[in-house]
């Protein structure tokens, strides 16, 4: 079997190029002392997908995007962003890529605008585009108000619209954000999920981690799961929701009865549906498609629908962590 | 590698500029002028209230002016410099530049330089501040003065290092400040070279030591055996006091031995 480097057109300086991946990790590790942070990872991220980087506390997301952005040093193995290796070249791999890890700090006694000017001068842009481009990115994180004051006032919500808008300041092709929400009181994660959504119409890789199975539902359309440093599995979204044989869907009613369940069972692509306390536990085949297709029939039952709740990827996630214990 | 070498030159005089710019707003830099500023009011105070007038010979008015730099230098690079590497890591904006297209080499000498121009600034300003007030209150000017700030401005750069590589080594920006101050003003400055010219060895490898030159080169003073008043009677005692050549080599060593070693030691650093 070809190795994912093989895939790729190698050219002479050794990096590699023309690729459906402008992320590749290649049998990529971290050892601190005997405990391995990350194992002999592999794992490719495909152009313009918004992958979820998903696993439990210290399964070695953050290390491996640490190591992806220069922060720490790979045991071994690598990693290509754009086709350059960051392990080897870390100023090459990083040029047209934008991070967000955790939530960064930025200079207190700098403004917004400065702070954007001095990351955008870093990056090589020109002081006539910075000053172009800086209100645009300012006006989609909603920080304009905001522009002239120094960053030591703000709060850690805004603190990370100005480290997203940062991340998009140079118009990267390549996102990584780890744990973007993370700390977050729920206004401030909504205004950055809103932001994260508005990304996903543009030409872009974003590789994200996070532990919030919701988040990652809701914005991304690939998920790469990790556990003890390794890749358990990496397949689209709706895939992943379907593992477990069929999504698993709560429809709460308010004149459920024991007749309109069975004729909820008798529905179109229902695998099986039985009372479990005051929902309806609906097993169904499919995608978004067929569960738009399932909520239609049901409320055109008469029933009231007054929830519905989607536990796939809770089930698929928690399915896979106890088989890699 | 031209433009390679050229965008790294480039980037740092990205990170000097900004570097320099948050320095100035920065609450160390107005304690680091405000010592500067109180240690004067103190030298000319003490002199009026000892002499009754400050000197009128440019050598003598200068000297009482010199005599606390290495002091005010100390005290300014430690406030400056010691917490620049350890504060990108304790206030994670690491996590903001170290992924950054930009080796971390041309970061690390974009803050030194930006520690140094500031330093160097405010010691200048000393300087100029006491040639006028020669000037005025004497009528000229010693000129070794210019000779003293160019080993005031290379001390700095030695105590910048030193303080660069406690910042590189420690976790947290006020430990790098308290140790590089007690390591050079109490380690160094008043322990080691004061027990070594008690028991007459020329402590010539020490930081401190070559600083006296700042002072010493007005005052002239040479290495050898003075009376010194005591209310017990006069007493012999050997002073020393450095070459200019030993104290721009061990000036020199210094800042060079330790910044690249804070280099090192930065560029090994993981977040």
């Amino acid at each position: 079997m070809a190795t994912i480097k093989e895939t790729y057109f190698a050219q002479e300086d050794g990096s590699i190029t023309e690729s459906d991946s402008p992320i590749v990790i290649e049998n990529l590790s971290k050892r601190y002392g005997s405990f391995m942070a990350v194992d002999d990872l592999t794992l490719s991220v495909k152009k313009n997908s918004f992958t979820g980087f998903l696993g439990p506390n210290g399964a070695g997301k953050s290390t491996t995007l640490k190591i992806l952005t220069n922060l720490i040093r790979a045991t071994s193995g690598s990693g290509y962003l754009n086709g350059v290796d960051v392990t080897k070249n870390a100023k090459g791999a990083l040029t047209d890529v934008g991070t967000v890890v955790e939530t960064p700090e930025f200079y207190s006694y700098l403004t917004p605008i400065e702070t954007m000017m001095y990351l955008g001068r870093i990056n090589g842009m020109t002081k006539e585009s910075l000053s172009s481009k800086i209100p645009e990115i300012l006006e989609d994180v909603k920080m304009t108000e905001w522009s002239d004051k120094r960053i030591g006032t703000f709060s850690k919500g805004m603190r990370q619209r100005i480290a997203l808008g940062q991340a998009l300041l140079t118009d990267p092709s390549v996102i990584i954000l780890d744990e973007p929400t993370s700390g977050l009181d729920p206004r401030g994660m909504i205004e950055i999920r809103e932001i994260l959504k508005s990304l996903k119409t543009r030409d872009l890789t974003i590789f994200m981690s996070s532990h919030m199975l919701y988040e990652v539902s809701d914005l991304c359309d690939r998920i790469a799961m990790i556990n003890h440093g390794k890749l358990l599995i990496h397949d689209t979204t709706d895939k992943l929701m379907n593992l477990a044989g069929g999504r698993s869907i709560k429809i709460k009613v308010l004149n459920m009865t024991p007749a309109a369940v069975d004729e909820i069972s008798s529905l179109p692509n229902v695998i099986s549906a039985e009372i479990d306390g005051s929902s309806i536990a609906v097993r169904l085949n499919g995608g978004d498609a067929e569960q738009a297709s399932l909520l239609r029939e049901v409320t055109g039952m008469g029933l009231n629908v007054y929830s519905l709740s989607n536990d796939n990827l809770e089930s698929a996630y928690l399915d896979l962590i106890k088989e890699s214990r | 590698m031209a433009k390679g070498i050229g965008d790294d030159m480039r980037q740092i005089g990205v990170v000097t500029k900004y570097e320099i710019l948050k320095h100035l707003r920065s609450k160390r830099m107005l304690i680091f002028i405000a010592i500067a500023v109180i240690l004067f009011a103190l030298m000319t105070a003490l002199v009026i209230i000892l002499d009754g007038k400050l000197p009128d010979d440019p050598t003598e008015f200068m000297k009482q002016y010199l005599a606390i730099v290495i002091i005010m230098i100390i005290i300014g690079t430690s406030l400056i410099c010691a917490p620049a590497i350890a504060s990108e890591f304790e206030e994670r904006t690491a996590l903001l530049m170290f992924p950054r297209p930009m080796k971390k080499t041309s970061f690390f000498i974009g803050k030194v330089l930006a520690c140094y121009i500031v330093c160097g600034a405010v010691i200048v300003l000393y300087y100029l501040i006491c040639i006028v007030l020669s000037f005025i209150c004497t009528g000229g000017l010693d000129l070794n003065t210019f000779g003293s700030l160019g080993m005031a401005l290379l001390f700095m750069m030695g105590a910048g290092g030193f303080g660069l590589l406690m910042s590189s080594m420690f976790k947290k920006g006020s430990t790098s400040i308290i140790v590089t101050i007690l390591v050079l003003l109490l380690v160094f400055y008043s322990m080691i070279d004061g027990l070594l010219i008690m028991f007459e060895v020329e402590p010539f490898f020490s930081l401190t030591y070559a600083g006296l030159d700042i002072l010493n080169f007005v005052a002239g003073d040479p290495t050898g055996i003075q009376i010194i008043e005591t209310p017990m009677g006069p007493v012999e005692m050997m002073f020393y006091y450095p070459s200019h050549a030993l104290a721009v080599s061990v000036m020199a060593t210094w800042a060079i031995v330790t910044t690249a070693l804070a280099a090192l030691l930065f560029r090994r650093r993981e977040f």
